[in-house]
């Protein structure tokens, strides 16, 4: 064990390490992979499933459907769906990571959204439209505004869980923080395995606490009404 | 970068889904679903182990609580390919590099559905107990944590249910029952047998969520007719 901290301090004090050598990529250009496919992953999910949702609230029947398939979602592994993708049409690289980290993070941005709207209280929504406002402005200028709390919940959770999952994407060749852990891992060089491992656990429960923060926030802003 | 399978080479036929695969390969199957359970099991179990002193410790003081929840949400946090590679330097090829990992994540939900369970107990029942002369460890096993049970079985149900789906990253280290299985086709490239050990994982999801809900409702006749 001695010669493993060893390892993780001369893993962590060399500059081939953080800056790339011999045509490996350092921390650097890892971490800004990392950001890449998980800010991607997030704003696509956001796109899909903040509509999607609010198209369901509107229709009001989604209710049961919504629940059962982000359920049944929740226990698809991403890991197979990852490694299918990539031995499938989609070939290796970002592609199937970014798919299979969109399907396993739309479960709680859909069903955040959805439940912020349909919880708005309808008396709220009929004095709006005794104000005169169309369904459109109803939705538009109430409902979604009201929703804010709650979508921000989702959007939390989901930009934590891409983070971390996104570790994973490095199995199917796109790079990211997780690349420490495989090739560290392949060419068993524990101390680039532990260096990742710290790196990758460091940031993800950073963002975490930065997450719940700037919830708190928004929150506050937008005065929650309804419970996380 | 190469990969493990990065190599190519003919099969006859490879289809997306296939009857014969399933059938032909019964006994594969069988002996993945038992390794597949086995290691859930143990990562919940030993989850439990751990849960139930943490939360009653919970109980003890405020700040032991927030502590102790914070504590939870990190380790949470921290990426199941990151934990799970960590673990194989000291483990190697003992379970304990998968169950541990996963016991870990399990507290999060564990901790969390105790404390609330143990939260609702009400205080007239515990006064009562005391009023018959039960010490304060009697009080809490054969009062607060039976009337906790239910809060406590949907929180066994929700760990078991995410852990299924967790369990199949330990195939990357060789320890995933079908997780090994979907590493090992990934490696022979073999569409088939990558889809049906997805599909077999979320049908364990499936089935699990179903048995455990049985088993709520069976161990806590008291709540039946109850919405649970």
């Amino acid at each position: 064990m001695s010669s493993t901290w060893h390892q993780i301090g001369t893993w962590f004090t060399s500059r081939s390490s953080w800056l790339g050598a011999d045509g490996g990529a350092g921390v650097f250009r890892l971490l800004y992979q990392h950001v890449w496919i998980a800010g991607l992953s997030l704003v696509i999910t956001c796109a899909i499933g903040i509509p999607l949702a609010t198209l369901l609230a509107r229709w009001r029947r989604g209710g049961l459907v919504v629940t059962s398939i982000a359920n049944a979602a929740r226990s698809v592994p991403v890991v197979g769906v990852m490694l299918l993708l990539a031995v499938g049409p989609v070939g290796i690289g970002t592609e199937p990571a970014v798919i299979a980290l969109v399907i396993f993070a739309l479960p709680p941005i859909v069903t955040n959204t959805y439940t912020g709207i349909t919880d708005v209280d309808t008396e709220t929504t009929r004095a709006a439209v005794g104000m005169g406002m169309t369904r459109l402005q109803v939705l538009w200028r109430v409902e979604l505004p009201l929703a804010i709390p709650l979508i921000a919940t989702g959007v939390r959770l989901a930009a934590v869980q891409l983070w971390a999952t996104a570790t994973i994407a490095a199995i199917v060749g796109s790079g990211g923080l997780g690349q420490l852990i495989t090739v560290g891992y392949a060419t068993q060089y524990y101390g680039e395995v532990y260096g990742g491992v710290i790196l990758i656990a460091v940031t993800a429960i950073g963002l975490d606490a930065a997450m719940q923060r700037l919830q708190t926030v928004v929150r506050r802003r937008y005065g929650a009404v309804t419970n996380p | 970068m190469r990969l493990p399978g990065d190599f190519t080479f003919h099969k006859q036929s490879d289809p997306w889904l296939s009857w014969h695969y399933f059938t032909s390969n019964a006994h594969a199957i069988v002996s993945a679903t038992q390794t597949h359970v086995t290691l859930t099991l143990e990562s919940v179990a030993l989850g439990l182990l751990f849960a139930i002193p943490m939360a009653a410790l919970a109980r003890q003081r405020r700040w032991l609580r927030s502590l102790i929840l914070n504590l939870c949400t990190a380790v949470y946090a921290i990426p199941s390919l990151a934990f799970v590679v960590a673990m194989v330097k000291i483990f190697e090829l003992n379970s304990l590099t998968i169950v541990i990992p996963l016991a870990s994540y399990s507290l999060v939900i564990l901790v969390r559905n105790i404390l609330t369970g143990l939260d609702e107990v009400s205080g007239e029942a515990v006064d009562a107990a005391r009023g018959m002369g039960l010490s304060d460890k009697r009080t809490f096993f054969l009062v607060r944590l039976p009337m906790a049970l239910p809060t406590i079985m949907a929180g066994v149900r929700l760990a078991v249910v995410s852990t299924i789906e967790l369990v199949v990253i330990g195939g990357y280290v060789g320890q995933g029952g079908y997780g090994s299985k979907i590493f090992e086709a990934f490696s022979a490239r073999s569409h088939t047998e990558l889809t049906t050990y997805i599909l077999l994982t979320v049908l364990l999801a499936l089935v699990a969520d179903v048995v455990l809900l049985v088993a709520q409702r069976l161990l806590t006749p008291w709540r039946r007719g109850l919405a649970s």
